[in-house]
C-alpha cells in the first residue's frame, strides 16, 4: 500500500468507495473495494464478532482481539491491525477491521462512515416496520380487535396462526430508546430484509412471536445474552405454543407471568381469572375492576393506606386472619380494622361468597392489567400488592 | 466447494445421497452441552439432516473444557483395531474409545472418529465434509494413507482444493488454509448442510445464537455457501445446492 500512497491513489480510492456503496450489495462492495485498494484483508463484524463481510471471505479473523480493540470506541491501531467502530445514534454497532499498519488517508474511517450511513437508513426502515407490527400485536394482546381481524392482520405480518406459535418476551434494565433502536441482527438488516419472525418492542419489553418448531432454548439464550450486554437483570419469559389468536394471547400472558423470575423461565400456570381476561374483547373487565376497587384505591392514595394491599393478601391467603396478619406484620386487631374499612367503603361483605368473588376477580384482573400496562398508564400506579401478584 | 454444473472431462463419480456408503459416515458433534445443541440442530434450518441422539455428545474431548463444541468427520472401517494401529503409526493419537468407535487426533490437529463397520448400516453419507488445514500436505497424506484413499487435485481451484477419493467416490474435500489461518490454528472438519435459502437460514441461525465465520459467498465453483459457529462454537457450513451428490455431481 505504501508504494501507492499518493494524492491520485487516495482520490481514486475515495471515489471507488463512494461508488461501491451505491451498488446493490453496497456493504459487501465497500469491503471488497477497501480490500482491493489497501491490498490487505478487510472485515466487518457485529458486536458479537459475527462476520458481516470479509475479503478474503474465508479469512480466519481473530475476533477476540478485534472486539477488545473496538471497546475503546475510537479507531485503534495495533500490530498491523486497524479497527474502526461504526456507530448508530452514538452506540457502537459494528467494527471494521483491516490488516494494515495504520489508516493512512483515513480510508477505513471513510468506508466505516459510508457503511454507518447505509446502516442508519436500514435501521430507520426496520424501526418503522417494527412499530407498525408492535401496534398490531399490542391491540391483539389487549383484546382490542375481534379475533378474525386479528388473524388477518397477523397474516399480513407473515404469521400464520393456523400453525402453533409461541410468544417470547424479554426485558432488561435499559433505556426504552436503546431497546427500540438496537440492531438485533445486522445480518438481516444488511440484507434489507425484515426479521424472519416478529420481533417488536411493546411497553419497553422485547416481544417475539415464533413458530413452535423454532429452537426455543437457543433463541432464549441468545436473546438473554444479547440483553445482558445492554443492562442488568435480563429476563426472558417463554410462553407455551398454541395455534390461533386466543392461543397467541394465552402464550403472551404465559410469557409475561414467566418474566417474574430472573434469567430464562418457561411459562407459568395461569388462573381461571387470567384465562377469563383473555376472552374479554367486548367486556371492559379491567375498567370495571378498577371501578369496583375505586373506593379503596382513592382511600389508599389519599391516606397512604394499605387497604387494597391488605385485601389482596387476605384473599390470596384464603381469608385466614392469622396468616394475613403474619404476612403483613400487623396485629390481628389492625387487620380486622382494615377489613372493616374495606366493607364500609365498598358496601360489600367479606362474609358473602358473591362479594368475595367480586373482589377476587377485580383484584386479579387489575393485577394482570397492571402487569401489561405501559409506564404511562395510570394502572402502573397501582399498589405493589397488585403488580406483584402471583397468578397461579 | 465443487459445483454441480462443472462440466467434467475427466470425471470421478461422487456419491449420491442415497443408501449407505463405506468410508465416510455422517459427521459427529462433540459437545458437553448436548441439550442446547440438540435444540439448535433440530431447528427447521437443518431440515432433519441432523437427527437422533447418536450424532451428538457421544464423546467429550480431553481439551474440551465444557464450553466449545466441535464437529468431526467419522469414518467407517472394517477393522477398527487395525485402523487405530495404522493411525498411530502415521502420527495420530487415540483420545477416546468405546467398543465400536474411537476418537482420534490427526497430526494436523484435526479430530476424527473411526467406527467399526456394521452390516447392514442405516447410516448414510448425506452431508459433505471439508477439512480446513494449514498443513495441507500433511493432512491429505495422513487421511489418504489411513483410509487407503487417493488424493485428487481440483484444477484451477482456490486454496489448492483437493478431494479424498476411494473406490472412485470423492468423500471429502481438503482446503489449504495456509494463507488464511492464524498461526498454530489446528486443522478442523466442517460439515456442510443443505439449505434452500442461504441468507434467510444464516440470519435465523444468528438469531438462534450462531456467529457467522464466512459470510454468504459464491464460491469459484458456483456454489453459495457460508460457514458459521453454533452457540457452542462448533463450526458448520450451510450451502445452497441441488441435492444430487455430496459435491453436486461429477467433478473435473
Amino acid at each position: 500500500m505504501s508504494n501507492h500512497f499518493d494524492g491520485h491513489w487516495l482520490a481514486s480510492s475515495y471515489r471507488a468507495l463512494a461508488q461501491a456503496i451505491k451498488e446493490e450489495e453496497g456493504l459487501t462492495a465497500v469491503i471488497s473495494t477497501l480490500g482491493r485498494v489497501l491490498e490487505a484483508p478487510v472485515g466487518l463484524f457485529d458486536t458479537r464478532g459475527s462476520v458481516l463481510a470479509s475479503v478474503p471471505s474465508r479469512m480466519d479473523w481473530n475476533t477476540e482481539v478485534i472486539l477488545s480493540m473496538g471497546r475503546d470506541h475510537d479507531t485503534q491501531s495495533v500490530e498491523n491491525m486497524v479497527v474502526v467502530p461504526l456507530r448508530l445514534e452514538g452506540d457502537v454497532v459494528a467494527l471494521l477491521c483491516a490488516l494494515i499498519e495504520s489508516d493512512r488517508g483515513n480510508l477505513c474511517e471513510f468506508a466505516a462512515d459510508l457503511i454507518a450511513t447505509q446502516l442508519s437508513k436500514e435501521q430507520a426502515r426496520s424501526e418503522g416496520r417494527r412499530e407498525l407490527a408492535a401496534q398490531v400485536l399490542s391491540d391483539i394482546f389487549n383484546a382490542k380487535v375481534p379475533e378474525h381481524d386479528a388473524a388477518t392482520r397477523l397474516s399480513h405480518l407473515g404469521v400464520n396462526l393456523e400453525l402453533p406459535h409461541r410468544v417470547v418476551i424479554a426485558q432488561v434494565k435499559t433505556s426504552p430508546r436503546k431497546l427500540r433502536s438496537i440492531s438485533w441482527n445486522l445480518h438481516t438488516l444488511l440484507r434489507s430484509a425484515g426479521d424472519a419472525f416478529l420481533r417488536v418492542v411493546i411497553d419497553n419489553r422485547l416481544v417475539m412471536v415464533v413458530l413452535a418448531t423454532a429452537p426455543i432454548s437457543a433463541l432464549a439464550q441468545a436473546t438473554h445474552d444479547h440483553l445482558a450486554r445492554l443492562g442488568p437483570d435480563p429476563r426472558v419469559g417463554i410462553g407455551a405454543a398454541y395455534p390461533g389468536v386466543a392461543g397467541l394471547r394465552l402464550s403472551y400472558f404465559h410469557a409475561r407471568s414467566a418474566l417474574s423470575r430472573p434469567g430464562i423461565s418457561e411459562k407459568m400456570e395461569l388462573s381461571l381469572t387470567s384465562i377469563l381476561m383473555l376472552g374479554t374483547s367486548t367486556i371492559p373487565l379491567q375498567s370495571l375492576s378498577s371501578e369496583a376497587l375505586r373506593p379503596l384505591l382513592d382511600y389508599d392514595k389519599k391516606h397512604g393506606g394499605e387497604l387494597l394491599h391488605t385485601l389482596a393478601a387476605y384473599l390470596r391467603l384464603d381469608r385466614s386472619h392469622q396468616a394475613t396478619a403474619d404476612e403483613l406484620y400487623v396485629h390481628r386487631n389492625t387487620l380486622r380494622y382494615r377489613l372493616d374499612q374495606v366493607e364500609k367503603l365498598t358496601g360489600k361483605s367479606l362474609s358473602s361468597f358473591r362479594d368475595v368473588m367480586h373482589f377476587w376477580i377485580a383484584i386479579e384482573s387489575l393485577g394482570i392489567a397492571a402487569d401489561i400496562a405501559s409506564p404511562s398508564n395510570e394502572l402502573e400506579s397501582l399498589p405493589s400488592a397488585i403488580t406483584r401478584m402471583d397468578f397461579s | 466447494m465443487i459445483n454441480q454444473s462443472d462440466n467434467s472431462t475427466n470425471s470421478k463419480t461422487v456419491p449420491s445421497d442415497r443408501g449407505p456408503r463405506s468410508g465416510l459416515l455422517t459427521p459427529m458433534l462433540l459437545s458437553s452441552s448436548t441439550e442446547m445443541l440438540r435444540d439448535f440442530y433440530h431447528s427447521p434450518i437443518f431440515e432433519k439432516q441432523v437427527t437422533g441422539d447418536v450424532l451428538i455428545g457421544d464423546f467429550r474431548l480431553e481439551d474440551d473444557a465444557g464450553t466449545d463444541a466441535k464437529w468431526i468427520a467419522r469414518f467407517q472401517v472394517s477393522d477398527l483395531p487395525g485402523a487405530m494401529r495404522r493411525a498411530l503409526e502415521l502420527g495420530g493419537e487415540v483420545v477416546g474409545e468405546t467398543e465400536t468407535t474411537a476418537l482420534l487426533l490427526a497430526p494436523d490437529g484435526s479430530n476424527f472418529a473411526l467406527t467399526e463397520m456394521q452390516s447392514p448400516t442405516n447410516d448414510s453419507l448425506s452431508i459433505m465434509s471439508e477439512l480446513c488445514s494449514a498443513s495441507h500436505d500433511l493432512s491429505t497424506s495422513f487421511y489418504s494413507s489411513l483410509l487407503e484413499a487417493e488424493t485428487t487435485v481440483v484444477p484451477d481451484s482456490p486454496h489448492n482444493y483437493r478431494l479424498l477419493v476411494k473406490d472412485d467416490l470423492a468423500f471429502a474435500g481438503v482446503v489449504d488454509m495456509v494463507s488464511l489461518f492464524r498461526e498454530n490454528t489446528p486443522a478442523r472438519w466442517i460439515p456442510y448442510f443443505h439449505v434452500d435459502a442461504l441468507d434467510t437460514c444464516v440470519s435465523l441461525a444468528v438469531d438462534y445464537g450462531a456467529l457467522v465465520r464466512v459470510p454468504p459467498t459464491l464460491s469459484e465453483f458456483g456454489v453459495r455457501y457460508a460457514v458459521l459457529a453454533d452457540p457452542k462454537n462448533a463450526q458448520f457450513g450451510l450451502r445452497e445446492q441441488p441435492r444430487e451428490g455430496l459435491f453436486g455431481g461429477d467433478i473435473q
